[in-house]
Order: structure tokens, then C-alpha cells, then sequence
């Protein structure tokens, strides 16, 4: 039987569980935001101080999720240990991206350094967490007919598909 | 001729060419294989692009701007899930059900459930989480689609703002003119030429925003940090976990989406995929600019007290459009974002037809209707009037309504659906639970909304549903017996 599905299930557990965490703790004031003093269509955030608490339940909350989608990726192709690699290490750099965006974030608080345009956290989520998964974009382009559908696939469908065809023609008469 | 009447002319020839194509996708709808599924005969840049045209609807173009104004970098979460929230659609999805569609001769998402649990109360429950997430999602659409319209024909002098009934009778016939005459070929073809117009008027509204503000994105960045840092930080004012429940719903959810994974099974060839992906992506990803920019523009803009507060948050892209814009750009922007929206409303209407008059029947039955394709016209028109029904008795209840159709399809399909096909141990009673959890958490939390009772930390039910559908689902098939799949079945899921 593929672990991957019992891995599934236990990412999912635990990220219920994180979730679950931080609900049952209660929210800190501005958890969600408040509204903008001056501006009646508008939000602000409060300040960092409220995440104080959410370091690492937060940070574990985010990471999981990015687990179990590249665990997810795995169920969908051929499943042996040479194709899982390329998608675990891509998925390990994705893991690691957000650990910086959020590590950037509580190392920094109210005044990071800036970078293109942003304050470093915020680019880092918005160039590299936007951009990193291009690499399961390419890897499913480059690897399709090795990884996704083969030759040898394509044959074996066709003969499925004309056997099926067949036999709906003799029930059918 | 003025701004107002432009931007008239722009949205009435946007409308007259999908009609246009659905005149000419008529003469090649004849069965209801045609009018559901394309004759499965969509190339790659067709497939690529109705995919992102349909998962950027009127919330991506009107909501998503609105989002920025008032939350800030929050709502980047939703569009940062795209690349592996579509990764994961065609990964799971792109070969599995196209292969037990040409197989099978499926023409819905609940046919290839029901060939793949071999299960017809499976068949049923898929149907009935279809039909409850599209109404509230079209509902939701079309009256993004009147209030665009109103806002238009107000400025031109047509009707008032009190003619929102005549603005959703207006919007709600031309897209079902297209979709009942053409079927999924019109929705199909009007898409792609509804993501094109969305492509490039993103892209020229991305570069009007850039210069409206002068210093671009590093000063829209800096006002909106210097008046609260939070903001500008990755979480937004929503906080980190609010984003992070976005994250999950939007990325494992559009593997449930309907109207996508439909189009999956409409390609010419399993191996288009591959081409289609990237396509989807990019188109995507330039299409979201207009979210973004306007966004952050509107918002900079009125706290450097260059432009007076909104009324709405959701009016940030009707006004940048109506104040920043040239009035060819805000005529091609207004086209746009019907385009958005109708790119998507027709999918629905589609998917809602078929789970009306195929899959239900089918269900209950055992067979199909009699003259299916001439009821799935009239069931395309009745979804349409009932779902504009919706949109008119509750005025306040859009996003509500959006939310919820987001979260009932990511909840209810993509346990079923997006691992249900890649895992023979997967059991129609786990597919059939998971379903009934998740449709009854979002049933519950839309009552719970509605009261106004929210759940912490801005944290969408749907996120909630969809934890408790996967646990559901997973859990049930692990402890079960490896159920019996029929022989053909077992062979496409070892392809």
C-alpha cells in the first residue's frame, strides 16, 4: 500500500490540530485586524506584538500546509524513489522560503530592511512564495512523459479503450 | 464622445461577440456530449486559458482589489496559492479524468465519480454539492455583473440606480443567450476570448497604477507601511493565521472546483496537459496585476490624501477606473471585468445544468432524460432566473454567498475527487461522508455568518470544512477494507 495517503492523514491531523491551537488559545486584540481610525473602508493590523505567540504553532500551521501539497504533488505521479526526489527537494526550499518569510517577519517587527519595493518579509512572500513553484510547473513539463504519462501508458489505454468499445458493442448487440 | 459613453460601447460589443460566438457554436452543439463536454476536442491554448479565465472571476477583478484597500497584503495569500493550487489540479486531476472520461463517455465531474466509486449514491451527493455551491457562486456573479452594469448605464443617463432588476435581466440574458445556444463549446471559446481581453487589460492597468503613484510600487509600499507597518508585513491586517487558512482553502481547494476539473476532461489529447499548464499559469498570474495594482493604489492614494475615502472597499477598481484611467483603458477594463466574471458564471451554469438534468435523474433513476439536450437548455434558463432570484433577494450577501461556493466545492470534491482518483483504497463511504461533513460545516457556518458570528482569527469556514472533510475521508478509507474496483477502473488509476 502507497504511505503517501497515511501521510496525508497525519499532516492533516497535525494541521487541524494547529489550527485547533490557536482557536482554543484565543485571539490577542487586533488578532484579525481593527478598524482604520481615519478611514471607514479600511483595516490596520495593530502591531507585531500580536503574533507574539504564534512563532512557531504559526509557523508550523503554514509549513504543514506546504507538506502536505507537495506530498499531495507526489500521489499524482509515478511513485518511486528517483521521481519523489526532485519534488521533496523542491518542496524543502519551498519550506524553507516560508520559514524566512516568517522568520524575516518576528527578526525584524516593525522596520525591516527593504528589498524590491517591499520590506524584506513581505518580498520574500511575494516574489519567492509567488515564483518558487514554478519549479513543479517545469518539473511536470519537463518529466510528463516520464513521470505523468508514458508511451507505454498511451499504448496500454488505447488497448483499454478498444477492448472497452468492444464489449459495449457485443452487450449492445 | 465622453468617457461614459466609451466605456458604454466597449461593454456592448464585449457582450454582442459573445453572443456572436454563441451563434456560431450553435451549429456545433448536437448532443448533449456537445453541449457538456466540448465533443472533448479542446486544443491546448483553449483549455490553458478557460482554466484561468474561470478561476478569475468578478471576486478576482472587483473583490480582490477591494480586499487590498481594506486588509492590506492580506489577500496576496489567495493569489500566491495559484501556482501550486493549479499544480496540484493538473498533477492529480489532468490525466486522471480525462482518461475515465474518454473511457467511461462521461459528460460531468459525478459521471467520473460515479465510474470511479461505482457508486450512484456517490454520483448523487457530487451532483448535490455541485448544485449547492453553484447557485450561491452564480448568484454571486451576476450580481457583480448588475451592479458593474448599473454603475455604466447610471453614468450614461440610461436608467437609475434603482434599476438593479433590469440590470440583472440585462446581464444574466446574454450569458444565458451563449451558454443555451452554444453550450460548453460557447462557454469554452467566449473564455478564451474573455482571458485575452483580462491579460491585456490587466497589464495596461498595471502600468496606469504604476504611474499613478509617483515611485511606483516601493512608495505605494512605503505610504501604506508608514501609516501601519502591519499592512505592509506578509500577513496583512488579517494576521497570520487568517492568511495562512486562505492559503490552504485556495490552494488544496481548486483541485474541488468544478467547473475546472470539468475542463480538464475536455482536451483533445491526455498528453495537452502538459502545454496547458503553464499557459493557465501565466494567464493567472498577469491577470492578477489588476488585483494587485489597483489595490495598492487606491489604498496609497487615499492615505497620502490624494483621493477622498471609498464608500466601499469593493469600489476600489470602479473608481480607479473612472478617475485614473484613460476612457479607452477604463472601456477595455470595464469589458474585462465582465469578462471575468461571465468566464466563470458560465461554467457554473453548465456544471449546475448537467447535475440537473444528467446526473440527478441518473442518480434516482438509472438513466438519463429523454431529449437530454432539449432539458438541458431549459435547465441552463431556470438555473439562471433562480440564481438571479438569489442575487436579487439578498442584497447584502455577496461575499457571503461567495465565500460559501468556494468552500462548499474545495470541501465537498477535492477529497473525493482529487485523491479519490489516485488512491484505490479510497471507499464510495468515505467519498459520501466526507461530502456530508463538509456540506454540513459550511451549512452551518453560512447560518452562523449570517448572524454575524465569525470564527477567530478571520479564519474562513471553508478551511474548517475542508480539514474536517479530508480527516473524514482519509480516515474512513484507512481503517476500511480495500474496496473492489471494477477492472477498467483499476487499470486507468495504475496508468
Amino acid at each position: 500500500m502507497s504511505k503517501i495517503p497515511l501521510v496525508l492523514f497525519v499532516l492533516t491531523s497535525l494541521i487541524a490540530a494547529a489550527l485547533l491551537f490557536c482557536l482554543v488559545r484565543g485571539e490577542p486584540p487586533a488578532g484579525h485586524g481593527v478598524p482604520h481610525p481615519r478611514h471607514a473602508e479600511m483595516n490596520q493590523g495593530g502591531g507585531p506584538e500580536r503574533h507574539t505567540d504564534l512563532h512557531l504553532v504559526g509557523g508550523l500551521y503554514g509549513g504543514l500546509q506546504i507538506a502536505l501539497l507537495v506530498t499531495g504533488l507526489c500521489l499524482g505521479i509515478r511513485r518511486d524513489r528517483a521521481r519523489l526526489w526532485p519534488l521533496v527537494w523542491s518542496g524543502v526550499c519551498y519550506l524553507v522560503l516560508f520559514a524566512a518569510v516568517v522568520g524575516t517577519y518576528f527578526r525584524w517587527g516593525a522596520s525591516p530592511p527593504r528589498v524590491l519595493a517591499f520590506p524584506l518579509p513581505t518580498a520574500l512572500m511575494v516574489y519567492g512564495m509567488w515564483g518558487l513553484p514554478m519549479i513543479f510547473v517545469i518539473l511536470y513539463v519537463v518529466h510528463f512523459r516520464d513521470w505523468v504519462y508514458t508511451d507505454d501508458d498511451a499504448r496500454r489505454f488505447a488497448a483499454l479503450t478498444d477492448r472497452s468499445s468492444r464489449e459495449r458493442g457485443d452487450r449492445d448487440g | 464622445m465622453d468617457r461614459n459613453a466609451i466605456i458604454l460601447v466597449c461593454v456592448g460589443a464585449y457582450m454582442l461577440l459573445c453572443m456572436v460566438i454563441g451563434l456560431w457554436a450553435l451549429r456545433s452543439t448536437k448532443s448533449t456530449h456537445d453541449f457538456f463536454m466540448a465533443g472533448r476536442n479542446l486544443g491546448v491554448i483553449v483549455t490553458g486559458v478557460a482554466m484561468f479565465s474561470s478561476t478569475m472571476s468578478g471576486f478576482g477583478f472587483v473583490g480582490g482589489p477591494g480586499l487590498i484597500y481594506r486588509m492590506g497584503m492580506s489577500s496576496f495569500w489567495m493569489i500566491i496559492t495559484a501556482p501550486i493550487g493549479f499544480c496540484l489540479a493538473y498533477y492529480l486531476l489532468a490525466k486522471r479524468v480525462r482518461l475515465l472520461g474518454e473511457l467511461y463517455q462521461c459528460i460531468s465531474l459525478p459521471d467520473v465519480a460515479a465510474a470511479r466509486y461505482g457508486s450512484t449514491g456517490v454520483r448523487f451527493l457530487v451532483a448535490v454539492a455541485i448544485l449547492a455551491g453553484v447557485i450561491p457562486y452564480l448568484a454571486t456573479q451576476i450580481k457583480a455583473m448588475a451592479l458593474v452594469l448599473q454603475e455604466i448605464f447610471a453614468a450614461n443617463g440610461i436608467w437609475g440606480h434603482e434599476s438593479l432588476l433590469v440590470c440583472v435581466l440585462v446581464s444574466s440574458a446574454v450569458l444565458v443567450f451563449y451558454c443555451v445556444t452554444g453550450g460548453i463549446i460557447a462557454s469554452v471559446y467566449t473564455d478564451l476570448f474573455q482571458g485575452i481581453v483580462m491579460v491585456v487589460v490587466a497589464a495596461l492597468v498595471f502600468v496606469a497604477a504604476l504611474g499613478k503613484v509617483d515611485g511606483g510600487l516601493a512608495e505605494m509600499s512605503r505610504v501604506i507601511a508608514a501609516d501601519n507597518a502591519e499592512a505592509a508585513s506578509p500577513w496583512g491586517t488579517i494576521g497570520m493565521v487568517g492568511c495562512l487558512s486562505w492559503f490552504l482553502i485556495f490552494s488544496v481547494g481548486l483541485s474541488g472546483q468544478p467547473h475546472l476539473v470539468t475542463k480538464l476532461m475536455m482536451s483533445r489529447r491526455v498528453a495537452d496537459a502538459r502545454s496547458s499548464l503553464p499557459i493557465t499559469l501565466i494567464g493567472f498570474s498577469m491577470t492578477a496585476l489588476l488585483w494587485i495594482s489597483i489595490g495598492l493604489a487606491m489604498r496609497t492614494l487615499v492615505l497620502s490624501g490624494h483621493h477622498d475615502d471609498l464608500a466601499r472597499a469593493d469600489d476600489a477598481a470602479f473608481t480607479f477606473l473612472n478617475h485614473y484611467a484613460h476612457p479607452v483603458l477604463a472601456g477595455l477594463a470595464f469589458a474585462g471585468l465582465f469578462a471575468a466574471v461571465m468566464s466563470t458564471a458560465d461554467g457554473f451554469l453548465n456544471i449546475g445544468a448537467a447535475a440537473i438534468v444528467h446526473d440527478i435523474p441518473k442518480a434516482v433513476t438509472g438513466r438519463s432524460l429523454h431529449r437530454e439536450l432539449v432539458w438541458a437548455r431549459v435547465a441552463t434558463v431556470l438555473l439562471a432566473i433562480f440564481a438571479a432570484g438569489c442575487a436579487m433577494v439578498s442584497p447584502d450577501l455577496v461575499g457571503i454567498l461567495g465565500a460559501y461556493g468556494w468552500g462548499v466545492f474545495s470541501a465537498a470534491l477535492a477529497p473525493a475527487i482529487a485523491i479519490g482518483l489516485n488512491w484505490k483504497r479510497a471507499t464510495p463511504t468515505a467519498a459520501a461522508a466526507s461530502i456530508i461533513v463538509s456540506l454540513l460545516i459550511n451549512g452551518v457556518a453560512f447560518g452562523l455568518q449570517l448572524t454575524d458570528r465569525r470564527i477567530p482569527y478571520g479564519v474562513s469556514p471553508g478551511t474548517v470544512a475542508l480539514l474536517a472533510s479530508l480527516l473524514t475521508f482519509l480516515g474512513i478509507s484507512l481503517v476500511s477494507r480495500e474496496p473492489r474496483i471494477r477492472r477498467d477502473v483499476a487499470a486507468v488509476m495504475d496508468i
